[in-house]
């Protein structure tokens, strides 16, 4: 079972949309075997309600997508809580909170801490390309993650005695 | 006074759109249109291409239902090369088609019609949705999760990815089924099985709490169309054309898909983008008919596997001929879930599926192809004319949704003039005529692609009423 959890969201094919997935390629690349089944990452276009079987058993959950609110290759990580109450009617275009509500409202548990990694994007048009300045952020994200899953990791293999 | 009532967009479907309600004087509605408000054009744009392309550009036409129309093309290819592709490449497309029916048929029971099942169609519209059904009833929701989930997974294991995968290609499939892959899939299907079945029980033992629905949601008599195959079992993969009728009589039987210009004809209306195809020796509108899990189940003498065959047996018996309620498309769609995880455990036994052989190879021997397959919300045709360089030349693509726009439009206007009365509405009335459009699952992005054809009526009403000023272009 993996233990963390991190699901990119977003569109490659939409400009700056895609850069998720970049961070989610370049993260793949980035684990060593060893953590490979305790890291599972998947690169989605929406968040629909069937991740929630993968998250009711991660410990710790990271969506990464791409935002309006920031400017462009600007990054914000946040912890996020699920959702109060929802309103969302077509189903469609879940936000990692309501997920996160759905996931609690189908199975009853939670992942211990949920994050959110935003990065700022400029252009969202057809295209396959990311902007100058989001391309330049994907290893500044990428880096973040792989900080935060280090840190995680050492606690639980100092927690369990493994040297 | 006279009144229009818009429900605008109609919610918890595939795609945009609304429905315009008509009312009199006394407030009780007189007409009501399903408009589709988007416009898609893949049968023009597709011009040009080469026709191998064409099951990969195909599949994008849908992010729900891709595989239907990676099958299809297929197909439609397979005729142009004018080959017969290998058993196990075959067997391997029937998988994918029936996981993708699966998936289809999940996402629209549990996640966009169980809210107004299991919460009422006067619940509270903050509540009527999946959040509330997780309140209401968590294990309901698991069921949907993992249902949706085993047809992706299967999707994913066979073709790589759940989402426009190109597996599928002019053939064959590019790829054989691995033992591990096979044994991978057939580990779920117990689970699954178990799931649906549970489904069903819950459905069925709540079905007299929807009698109202049951009765007015499109319940009226029109032919039922789909393919058969072996004479008798619904072929979701491949068969011949049958048509029955409202008592169960066969109307038309062992029609060549291929030759769907014969009996099929296409109309448009002014006031949507979705076209109007009706059996061409009845006319239009008489010609109206229904296609998808209510028509498959209403035209197959039986269905083949055996917990599916029990539970067929028994919504045959809801009525003495077919069973005409649209409200049953939902109670169809379930017993074609437990139909198809049954048919891929019985194809996945077969030694076949793990030939390797799962290609077969020509260059252009056809200047034109047909494919037709049943996609999750009924008969899917694709149609290609290719130039001496395989080309494309001319598309033309029969879409499942389309095939109910008669019915899904003279569904709502029972169900409207049943439950709306318009000089005092509330927004239960109103869910009930979206929930009518519900039944039938339609994907609104799959049924938009003629270009150049609809015909435009623009009318500029004063505000009492007058018309002032009007535009048409006819087809």
């Amino acid at each position: 079972m993996s233990r963390y959890l991190i699901v990119a969201c977003g569109n490659p094919l939409r400009g700056d949309d895609g850069v998720g997935w970049r961070v989610a390629g370049a993260l793949r690349s980035s684990f060593a075997d060893s953590h490979v089944e305790l890291v599972e990452i998947c690169a989605v276009h929406q968040l629909t309600p069937e991740l929630a079987d993968q998250l009711r058993q991660a410990q710790t959950a990271i969506f990464v997508d791409a935002a309006l609110d920031l400017a462009p290759g600007h990054i914000e990580l946040a912890t996020i809580s699920p959702a109060k109450a929802s309103h969302a009617k077509l189903s469609h275009a879940l936000t990692p909170q309501m997920l996160l509500a759905l996931t609690q409202g189908f199975y009853g548990t939670l992942p211990e801490e949920s994050f959110l990694l935003k990065i700022g994007g400029s252009s969202f048009e057809i295209s396959a390309e990311l902007s100058q300045p989001v391309q330049r952020s994907i290893r500044e994200a990428v880096e973040k993650i792989l900080r935060m899953l280090a840190r995680r990791m050492d606690a639980t293999t100092e927690a369990s005695g493994i040297s | 006074m006279s009144r229009t009532i818009v429900i605008d967009p109609v919610t918890r479907l595939e795609g945009h759109a609304k429905i315009t309600l008509r009312t009199d004087e006394q407030g009780k509605v007189q007409a009501a249109y399903f408009r589709v408000t988007q416009m898609r054009g893949f049968e023009k744009f597709c011009e040009g291409r080469p026709f191998y392309e064409m099951p990969s550009l195909m599949s994008r036409i849908c992010g729900i239902c891709p595989v239907s129309h990676l099958v299809a093309s297929a197909k439609a290819c397979d005729a142009i090369l004018a080959v017969r592709i290998p058993p196990a490449a075959a067997k391997l497309r029937r998988i994918l088609n029936l996981a993708q029916i699966v998936q289809s048929h999940a996402l629209s029971f549990f996640y966009l019609s169980s809210p107004d099942l299991l919460l009422g169609m006067d619940a509270d519209p903050a509540e009527r949705n999946l959040f509330g059904v997780a309140r209401a009833n968590p294990e309901l929701g698991r069921s949907g999760v993992q249902l949706r989930q085993f047809g992706q997974q299967v999707i994913e294991i066979l073709a790589g990815k759940r989402i426009h995968p190109g597996w599928v290609v002019p053939g064959g499939v590019n790829e054989a089924l691995t033992v591990a892959k096979r044994d991978q899939i057939l580990a779920k299907i117990p689970e699954a099985l178990a799931t649906a079945q549970k489904t069903l029980q819950w459905f069925k033992g709540n079905l007299e709490s929807y009698r109202e629905e049951i009765r007015m949601f499109a319940n009226f008599p029109s032919l039922f169309m789909g393919l058969v195959t072996g004479t008798e079992r619904p072929g979701y993969y491949e068969g011949k054309i049958r048509f029955t009728d409202a008592v169960g009589n066969i109307v038309a039987d062992n029609l060549d898909p291929a030759r769907y210009p014969e009996f099929l004809e296409e109309t448009v209306e002014p006031f949507t983008y979705m076209k109007f195809p009706y059996y061409k020796p009845r006319g239009y509108p008489n010609g109206i008919y229904r296609v998808g899990p209510l028509a498959r189940l209403n035209i197959a003498e039986r269905c083949g596997t055996p917990l599916a065959e029990q539970e067929w047996v028994e919504f045959r018996s809801l009525e003495r001929g077919a069973v005409l309620s649209s409200f049953h498309y939902h109670y169809a769609r379930l017993v074609e879930i437990l139909h198809a995880i049954e048919r891929i455990q019985v194809l996945l036994e077969d030694p076949d599926v793990i030939r390797p052989q799962v290609r077969a190879t020509a260059s252009l021997n056809n200047e034109e192809g047909v494919g037709a397959a049943e996609a999750p919300r009924g008969t899917l045709i694709h149609h290609y004319r290719v130039d001496e360089q395989g080309l494309i030349t001319w598309a033309n693509l029969i879409i499942a949704t389309g095939h109910n726009n008669l019915a899904m439009n003279r569904g709502i206007l029972q169900a409207a003039k049943h439950f709306v009365h318009g000089n005092e509405l509330n927004e239960g009335m109103l869910n009930r005529v979206e929930a009518v459009i519900r039944t039938f699952d339609p994907c609104l992005s799959c049924s938009t692609h003629a270009a150049g054809q609809m015909p435009l009526h623009i009318q500029l009403v004063a505000a009492d009423g007058t018309l002032l000023d009007e535009i048409r272009r006819d087809a």
